[in-house]
Formats: C-alpha cells, structure tokens, sequence
C-alpha cells in the first residue's frame, strides 16, 4: 500500500482516470441494468418481463441460435486458418506480400467491408446480368444464380460469416505468426534429433508452445464474435433470419424505443461475457505464477 | 557404440567457407573435443556429423555407414544443446522420454531407461517438475538425461557447460568425464573454453576459421604445438611471443630478442634439429609464462647467465600459489607465472629466468613451429 505523503500524489495521478472510469463505465453499466428493470419509457418497474421477452421471444431465440453459430464457426475459421497460415507462410519466398494481403482487410472499416461483400453476395434473377461476382462464377461452372443473403437458415448466415473471417483473419495470423516464430529454433532441432516427423513436430512441440498465444488470440475473437453487430446490420439489417444479439438491442433502442428491453439485451450480453473475461483474468494470472 | 569418420568434409554459406576439408577419426569410445574461438567452424563441423547442417562435400561416417544423406534421427546420435532445448511445456520425465516415445518404445522399456539415466545423474526426484522450476544445473542434467535414454552410438555435446557458472562447471566437467567412462560411448564435444579440452579430453581437434590446425592428446597440444595459432591457444595464460633472430655461435644457438640473448638448451636442439638451420634467420620465439621464473627463487630448473635476463616489473598477480609478473619486452607484453616466494613489485628491475629447454621457435611466415 502506498502510505501517507505518497497517497495524495496517487490521488492525484489516478484520480482524473478513476472519475472518467466511474462516469462512463460503471455508471452506465448501472444504470443499463437498472433499467433492464423498467418499462418501455423507463417509467414504471416491470421485474423480469423484459429477461422473459429476452428468452422466449422467437427473434430473439434466432439471435441466440445465430450467436452461437457465429462463436462456433467464426472463432474456429479464424483461430484455425490464421494458424495455419502463420504456420506454413513462415517458409514461402512470398511469405511478406502473403501476410500483407492477408492482413489489409483489418484496415477496412467493417461497414466498408460489410458493403465491398454485400456487392460480392449480389442477387439477380437468372435472365438478368449478375451484379455480384460470386453469382456470376455460379453461372460460369454452370448453375443458377443464389440468394446468399436469403437463403435461411445456414447459407446467409454463414455468408456474413465468411465476412467476419475475412477481416479478421489477418489479425489473428499476425498475432500467431509471432509466436510461432517464437519458439527457439533449438527446441525444433532438438526435436528433429528425437526424431519427430513433421507432424508430431506440429502436435507435441510447435502447438504446445504457442498454446498461451492460441488462447489469447481465441478468447479476443470470442469477445469479438459476443458483440458482432456491423457486419450484420450493414449486410442484412437482421432479415432473413440471420439477426444477432448485438443487433436486436440497437433496434430495440433505436427503431422500436423500447428502453426496457433494449437494457435487458444489453445486461444479457453483459452477463455472456463476464465469464470469458474472469477465464482471460485466471490465465493472466497463472502466467504471471 | 561406433567411430565417426569425417572425410574433407566442407560446408559453404554461399561465398563464405566456414569449414575446409575437415579430416578427421574418431576411434570409437574416445571422448574428443572440437575447442577453438569463436566462429571457427566446431559447431558447424557437430551440427554436420548431427544432421542439422547439409554437408556440402565430403563425407561423414558413423560407424561403417555414410550418413551425409541420413535425417538426424536415423543416424542413430545424441544431442545435448548448448542452450538445452527443454521442452517447456513437459516435465522431465517427459522430456526425458520424448525421444524414446515417438520410436514407439514401450511404456515400461520408456520408465526403466528414464528412471536409470536420472538415477545416474542424480535427478530422480525431479521427474515431474516442468524445466521452468530447474536451476541451470538441473536443466543440463536433464538434457544429458535425455541423450543418455536414446542409447545411441555418439554423443554430440555444443558447448553444454557454458551457461554454467565457474564452481559449477568445474564440478560437471568431473562427472561428464566420469559418465564417459560409465557409458563407454563416443563423445565429440564443442567448447571453445581451452581448459574444458584439455581437463576433458582423449584427443582434441584445433580449430581456426574453419581449418583444423592440429589433432592431439592434450599433453602433445601443450608440449608440441604444430604452430602459432595452437600454441597461443592452448595455455592459460597464454604463451608468450617474442620477435627474435636465431644467432649461431659455434655449437651454441642463441634467441636475441634485442634486449637480451637467450641460450637454447641443447636438448631443444636435439629434439628439433631443424632449429639449426634457421641461423642468422628472423624466428618468432614462444616461452610459456610458467617456464619463466623470478631468478632469486626459481626452484624448477637452473639459473645462470645464459638464460637470465632483467626486465621492469609493470604488473604484479598474486595468486596464492603463484604470482604472475607482466613484463615488457621492446613492445611486446610478456608475462612470467614466478614462484609465490617471489617479492619482486612493480617497478622493480628483477632477474627472470627462462627454461630454455621449453623455448618454442615457429617459422615467421608460415608461423608453424620449427621442428
């Protein structure tokens, strides 16, 4: 603990940051989950009804259905894919031009992207010119022209999901890629010289080694992939059974004014993160042990 | 257990050389050193025999079988790493028994190897640490543990000690030399400390800027350099060279450094015969500083006229059981490790004496010694 003449100065210091803290963090969190409480204007009590609207409502069951496809997938594509490329870009002569174009989408605000992607998804009926690429290569090897926006309930959906993946790709590539490069090359020698196969280099010396990387890296996405509402809002506004719970909550404060129910959103999303930040909090701490 | 062969084995990054047509036999069971300063090409000649470098000519034989084209695994080798190379994320016993798991050893052959190797370095109660809660020490027997468990035909050891602090390395150096005599197996060891090579091994190998300079038992290495290089070397501290002519007189031949004249005895003549004809020539004269002593109390060899002379005392070394005394000869700085019962001090112009029996002459151009 500090002590005595010491104390002011780290008021001092502190201070303006713990004030901006309180202001607006813990107070709104609050004063959200107050509110979560309240009617539609916040003005009289209503317990529970909102969680009850939350839970059992059909669009918002779809919202949590597609959350969890979302967690799923998007955490696996972009941890997996960024790891094998991290992985095997390390030894190609093009590995920097590689990871640069792998990375750029990252520079790309996610509206940008959620509208470069919705031109790719592009639908016209069969007798008309493709807008979208994506379309125009279907009718090349042959076929009719998809709605990958609409088609429900996995194609569109996992449609926006290819968008996520491809912005976040890179990031997760970058992040592993240093750690890969991390590992002693005198670890892989000594490996080689046990003898380990290519493979098994891969699953007891590399994997193992990179596994506080792999974690954080996956637990960053999983907050991410919680929140993801740009992607979703920009692409389909949540039609066609692709809404997520980010979204739900901004039409419900924005387009609907149910403040009630919006709060209540909020609070539950809320609570869904707590325990990956109390899991990334325990990791830390057994680092630093 | 096997021999290893190197046939002019050379190894090229592009335009740089790092190892010239090494020639080397090393008969099976012998513990031989590859020592010199850095950049000399020993590691790159270990990592060769061990599989990690490509051998761009040559050929390096393990036993009867060229191994040039063989993968590290299959050559049947040991490796313990300067820097260890632990396994992290695995406890010892694991780290330890890596290398016999993924050759499909049985569980039970795997636990009795990994329990006997520990027991014989004194680490049994460490199996289930992971290597982060080792000491240094602790870390270096685990990856000696780690090569013994393999059972293999060579040991290849990169410079293991020399994260060591001093006490310990000393201690280590005794029980690797011990553990050679248990295990009865090939050893090639890499240092570049030259009291590791000579306390350690059977033979050592000499080598400077990829060239092996001179293959011998270390009492040869000390007593017989073969030139320049070797003799300033190996000896700590390091032998002293002095420029001098060679002056015949007569029967005798005299060292004359410019400031004083040094009688070879003739005992050095009779072994290096080829002395005689290098009269009147420029020489490079080599004394090492323990055959060197102060005059007064010079106890191991005979003092007299013709091998005395007097030098200023700038520097003063006790050591306890010995004293070493820096010196100047015209520009060169000399040393001399003089009995302890000396009390010359700095400043003072004392009598040295010279054992002019171990006077070394090496040939000034091709700086190999005179034979």
């Amino acid at each position: 603990m500090i002590k005595g003449r010491q104390n002011k100065w780290a008021v001092l210091f502190v201070g303006p940051a713990l004030f901006f803290t309180m202001a607006f963090l813990l107070y709104p969190t609050i004063n959200t989950i107050g509110l979560s409480f309240m009617d539609r204007y916040s003005e009289n009590f209503i317990g529970l009804q909102n969680f009850i609207y939350v839970f059992t409502s059909s669009t918002m069951l779809t919202a949590f259905r597609n959350n969890v496809l979302w967690l799923v997938v998007f955490t696996a594509c972009t941890v997996g894919i960024g790891l094998l490329l991290a992985i095997f870009l390390d030894r190609v002569p093009y590995e920097k031009l590689a990871k640069t174009l792998i990375f750029m989408p990252m520079a790309i605000s996610f509206v940008g992207a959620g509208v470069i992607w919705k031109f790719v998804y592009a639908y016209r009926p069969p007798m008309v010119d493709q807008l979208g690429i994506l379309n125009q290569v279907v009718i090349w090897l042959g076929g009719e022209p998809i709605g990958w926006l609409i088609e429900r309930p996995w194609v569109n959906n996992l449609a926006l999901i290819v968008v996520g993946i491809w912005i976040w790709t890179g990031f997760c590539m970058v992040i592993l890629s240093a750690a890969y490069r991390g590992i002693p090359n005198e670890l892989i020698e000594a490996a080689k010289v046990d003898g380990a196969t290519e493979w098994q280099k891969l699953r007891y010396i590399i994997l193992p080694s990179m596994k506080p990387t792999i974690l954080v890296v996956a637990v960053t996405m999983i907050v991410n992939v919680l929140k993801i509402f740009d992607i979703v809002y920009v692409m389909t506004n949540g039609q066609f059974g692709t809404e997520v719970i980010a979204n739900r909550m901004y039409k419900e404060m924005f387009a609907f004014t149910n403040f009630g129910r919006a709060s209540a959103i909020a609070t539950v999303l809320f609570l869904l993160i707590i325990p990956v930040i109390f899991f990334n909090v325990k990791r830390m701490k057994e680092e630093e042990a | 257990m096997a021999g290893v062969t190197l046939e002019k084995v050379t190894k090229r990054f592009g335009d740089v050389v790092a190892v010239k047509e090494a020639t080397l036999e090393v008969p099976d069971q012998d513990f031989l050193v590859l020592v010199g300063p850095s950049g000399c090409g020993k590691t790159t000649t270990l990592r060769m025999v061990a599989g990690l470098e490509d051998i761009t000519e040559g050929t390096v034989k393990i036993g009867d079988r060229v191994v040039n084209d063989l993968p590290p695994k299959d050559r049947d080798i040991a490796m313990v790493f300067q820097n260890y190379a632990l396994y992290p994320h695995m406890n010892v016993f694991n780290n330890m028994g890596f290398g016999l798991k993924l050759r499909k050893i049985s569980r039970d052959e795997v636990t009795k190897r990994v329990e006997e190797a520990a027991r014989l370095l004194g680490i049994e109660n460490l199996l289930n640490r992971k290597p982060a809660q080792l000491s240094g020490g602790q870390r270096q027997r685990v990856a000696l543990g780690r090569a013994i468990v393999r059972q293999p035909q060579v040991f290849l050891m990169d410079e293991p000690l020399s994260n060591l602090d001093a006490k310990l390395r000393v201690q280590m150096r005794a029980e690797l030399s011990k553990l050679h005599d248990r295990l009865k197996t090939t050893i090639i060891y890499v240092t570049h400390d030259q009291t590791e090579a000579m306390t350690m091994g059977d033979k050592i190998v000499v080598l400077n800027d990829g060239e092996i300079q001179q293959v011998a038992s270390p009492l040869t290495l000390y007593n017989e350099p073969e030139n320049l290089f070797v003799a300033g070397f190996i000896g700590s501290p390091a032998m002293n060279f002095l420029n001098a002519t060679l002056r015949r007189e007569g029967e005798e031949f005299k060292v004359d450094t410019g400031e004083f004249n040094l009688k070879l005895a003739p005992s050095l003549l009779d072994r290096r015969p080829e002395i005689k004809e290098y009269a009147d020539q420029e020489v490079i004269m080599g004394i090492r500083p323990e055959d060197l002593g102060d005059a007064q109390v010079e106890r191991e060899f005979q003092v007299g006229e013709e091998n005395s002379f007097t030098a200023e005392v700038e520097v003063v070394e006790p050591l306890g059981s010995e004293i070493s005394l820096y010196f100047r000869v015209g520009e060169k700085n000399a040393i001399a490790r003089v009995d302890a019962d000396s009390r010359a001090r700095v400043g003072d112009r004392i009598k040295l004496a010279c054992n002019t029996d171990k006077i070394h002459l090496f040939d000034k151009e091709t700086e190999k010694a005179i034979k």
